[in-house]
């Protein structure tokens, strides 16, 4: 009988080592455990560099009769910029205030390069690191026979100038005359005399505007929205993502929240918003937001290739002081203009805004890729002259406006793609995009309709 | 070695084994069969800090270690759909614009916001049939909720929170809606009473579509959620008496399709004052964090 007993509490003891065991090994973890575990490495894009991040607004590369125009995302564009950068880099401190070193009067400008992004220059920066810190906003080259001079407009200390000696810039203008050797320049500046002169209408001209000379054509595209790992970008918003909760909106849009900031989520992109950082301050200074803004869009959503930065500046709203940055896409030297920016704003707490809606051309099979560009049923267009373009806004101006228009100050007025269609199947239609008082009015490049705001994705 | 005593061997083995096995199995949980997430320490604290701010506490609460879990609702239609087809069919007048929709009947007008919130007008008053100034508040709040149920408007798992009365004389009941015995704060539903007669009755109720249990976690203790709260809050300049505090679920109204609500630590101050804590980053709910709409 005992003996029989021993048997049976053996094979329970037994039995109940094996289940504890099982337990042990696959049983559930407590809550605690679970909520430990959501701290996870996140593997992101590495932030671009600040030779990478800044590039000229445009190039200009004035010619006997009109201008060679280069933009951001134009292979010319990039081969120069690459010649001049390089150039900016092994200059010390050769610049001088002193007009004794400008160029003379009879020397020709020969290259004229705009950063409406301002480029930082000075010690642990990049480009002429010689000089105090600081940053220029426009860079121009001077030619006379086989000397030239280069004239930077610091931001802080006004025109410098520097003679290098002959041969060092044999670079840069053996790279212009490749480019330019074959081509005739195809933009003009703008001037209020050809203004009179092509509408009879009196126009003040704010900004240097170039506008094509001959005829032009552009292509409509077909685009789609950037696809974006949402679960990593969750990550890099939520250190602990499992404290974050979903809202589905009716439009199909998903909005996370942790209570203190909110993401929400849609097709095309997506708007971020925390609202305690929005009371703090910046000290950081012009480079360091530069460095800060790579960083930012790096992390959240990486930073496409053809993805621009096009303004970093410093901001003030109720007293609190912070830096915005704003990115643009461009499609063959064209920037692609989206109703809501890609723009961030950020202070030394970090970043409280961010809205993200970037468009990427759509993938065409390889074998109708050419047609798709070259063939004019397919997707290319005439673009209407520069004086047709200005007429017809300056006739939707008076529209718009209701007291009359007696001075008309033309601000800015460029060729784009606007970015239109549905979420589904959104497409870059080309426009004039045009700037007089203070109003934008965007017309399609084609038949000048007027595009409305609220017809833009 | 007899087989007797090889047995008795064995025994005292596997039993130490399955002691060791046991231990480490579950000695979080032994210890929290004891453990408490507020102490007496935490708890002096705590009150020094409201002391600090000009807050009092007056309120007890369960000091052992909770966890919880995020619920997916969405707006209830269920009262509505049946309000509307008892209202159909007495005959109504349908109006509609882009945020509400208006329903005129003879003795009713009824709004229907797009976020799933119920508003019934009674444009004659609903007559309660009772004195109200002679009623106990327990009585007045039978009569009210035979009100409810006759007409409708009275949904299931619903607990009374409080009366408010007003300087104009009128009386507001406010609920809340429960789920599975735990509170949904977000639910609500008021009645206003004015001269023995039921003026309006709004309900803004959910429906609970799932609980998350994967995403079950450990919740903030009181004692930090209060000492949260007043960090937030900042001093008082009046001496002001936290009254209650439970855990529940919040968030604010979503004109969604569905959302997941956290759990939240529901402090009440003394004049029907109430702040959300949730319970799980420590946070104010508020909501302003969210974007705006694209």
């Amino acid at each position: 009988m005992v003996e029989q007993f021993k048997s049976l509490l053996l094979l329970i003891l037994i039995g109940l080592s094996l289940f504890l065991t099982y337990q042990l090994w696959y049983g559930q973890k407590p809550a605690e455990v679970v909520a430990d575990d959501v701290y996870e490495q996140v593997d992101v894009e590495a932030p671009r560099k600040l030779e990478d991040a800044v590039v000229p607004e445009r190039i200009v590369i004035p010619g006997d009769e009109g201008a060679h125009l280069f933009k951001k995302d134009d292979s010319d564009f990039e081969k120069i910029w690459v010649e001049l950068s390089a150039l900016l880099k092994s200059i010390e401190n050769d610049f001088s205030a002193d007009t004794q070193n400008a160029p003379p009067e009879e020397a020709e400008m020969c290259l004229n390069a705009l950063f409406d992004l301002r480029l930082p220059i000075g010690s642990e920066m990049p480009w002429l690191s010689g000089l105090s810190e600081g940053s220029l906003d426009k860079l121009e080259l001077y030619c006379l026979e086989d000397d030239q001079w280069l004239v930077i407009s610091n931001t802080d200390r006004g025109r410098q100038y520097f003679k290098p000696e002959q041969g060092k810039l044999n670079q840069v203008t053996g790279v212009l005359e490749d480019i330019t050797a074959d081509d005739e320049p195809d933009y003009e500046y703008l001037d209020p005399e050809i203004v009179l002169e092509e509408l009879e209408l009196d126009v003040v001209i704010t900004a240097p505007i170039l506008v094509p000379r001959d005829e032009k054509s552009m292509n409509r595209l077909s685009l789609k929205a950037e696809n974006i790992d949402q679960e990593l970008l969750l990550k890099t918003f939520f250190v602990d993502y499992n404290l974050a909760r979903v809202i589905e909106e009716r439009d199909g849009g998903r909005l996370y929240t942790d209570g203190e900031k909110g993401l929400r989520l849609t097709d095309i992109g997506f708007e971020f918003s925390h609202p305690r950082v929005e009371e703090g301050q910046t000290s950081l200074t012009y480079s360091e937001a530069l460095r800060s803004s790579s960083n930012l869009i790096s992390y959240h959503g990486g930073w496409p290739e053809n993805l621009r930065l096009e303004d970093v500046g410093l901001k003030s709203r109720e007293g609190n002081l912070f830096y915005e940055a704003e990115w643009m896409m461009y499609y063959n030297g064209y920037p692609l203009i989206t109703r809501q920016p890609t723009r961030i704003s950020f202070n030394d707490l970090g970043l409280f805004r961010f809205t993200r809606f970037i468009f990427t051309t759509a993938k065409v099979p390889e074998a109708t890729a050419d047609e798709h560009i070259l063939n004019a049923d397919q997707g290319q267009i005439q673009v209407a002259a520069w004086s047709e373009a200005l007429s017809r806004a300056l006739d939707v101006l008076a529209e718009r406006t209701a007291a009359p228009q007696f001075r008309h100050n033309l601000e800015a007025m460029e060729l784009s793609y606007v970015v239109t269609g549905t979420q589904t199947s959104p497409k870059g239609t080309p426009a004039w995009v045009v700037i007089i008082n203070g109003e934008e009015i965007i017309l399609r490049a084609d038949d000048l309709e007027v595009i409305n705001e609220e017809d833009l994705l | 070695m007899n087989l007797g005593r090889a047995k008795l061997i064995l025994i005292i083995a596997f039993t130490g084994l399955n002691i060791f096995l046991g231990y480490q199995l579950f000695w979080p949980d032994f210890g929290r069969l004891t453990e408490v997430a507020v102490t007496a320490e935490d708890l002096r604290e705590a009150e020094q800090k409201l002391a600090e701010n000009n807050y009092v506490l007056d309120a007890t609460f369960d000091r052992s270690p909770q966890s919880s879990d995020f619920i997916t609702v969405s707006p209830d239609w269920k009262i509505k759909q049946d309000l509307l087809y008892r209202l159909i069919k007495g005959g109504v007048q349908i109006e509609e614009t882009e945020h509400q929709t208006y329903y005129r009947s003879e003795d009713k007008r009824v709004v229907i916001h797009t976020s799933g919130l119920l508003q019934v007008f009674y444009t004659s008053g609903g007559e309660l049939e009772e004195e109200l100034s002679t009623l106990e508040p327990g009585e007045l709040k039978g009569i009210v909720e035979d009100f409810l149920a006759e007409d409708g408007l009275l949904p299931e798992e619903i607990r009374f929170d409080f009366f408010e009365e007003k300087r104009d004389g009128s009386i507001t009941l406010h609920y809340y809606q429960m789920l599975e015995d735990v509170p949904v704060f977000s639910g609500q539903l008021k009645v206003i009473l004015r001269a023995n007669q039921v003026q309006a009755v709004e309900i803004y109720w959910l429906e609970p579509a799932e609980r998350i249990p994967p995403r079950e976690m450990e919740v903030i203790s009181p004692a930090e959620a209060l000492k949260n709260l007043v960090s937030e809050l900042g001093p008082s300049a009046d001496e002001r008496v936290i009254k209650a505090i439970n855990l529940g679920y919040y968030s604010g109204e979503y004109d969604a399709e569905k959302w997941e609500i956290p759990p939240v630590w529901r402090v009440m101050l003394d004049n029907n004052q109430y702040y959300y804590v949730n319970a799980f980053t420590g946070n104010l709910e508020k909501d302003s964090v969210i974007p705006e709409q694209l």
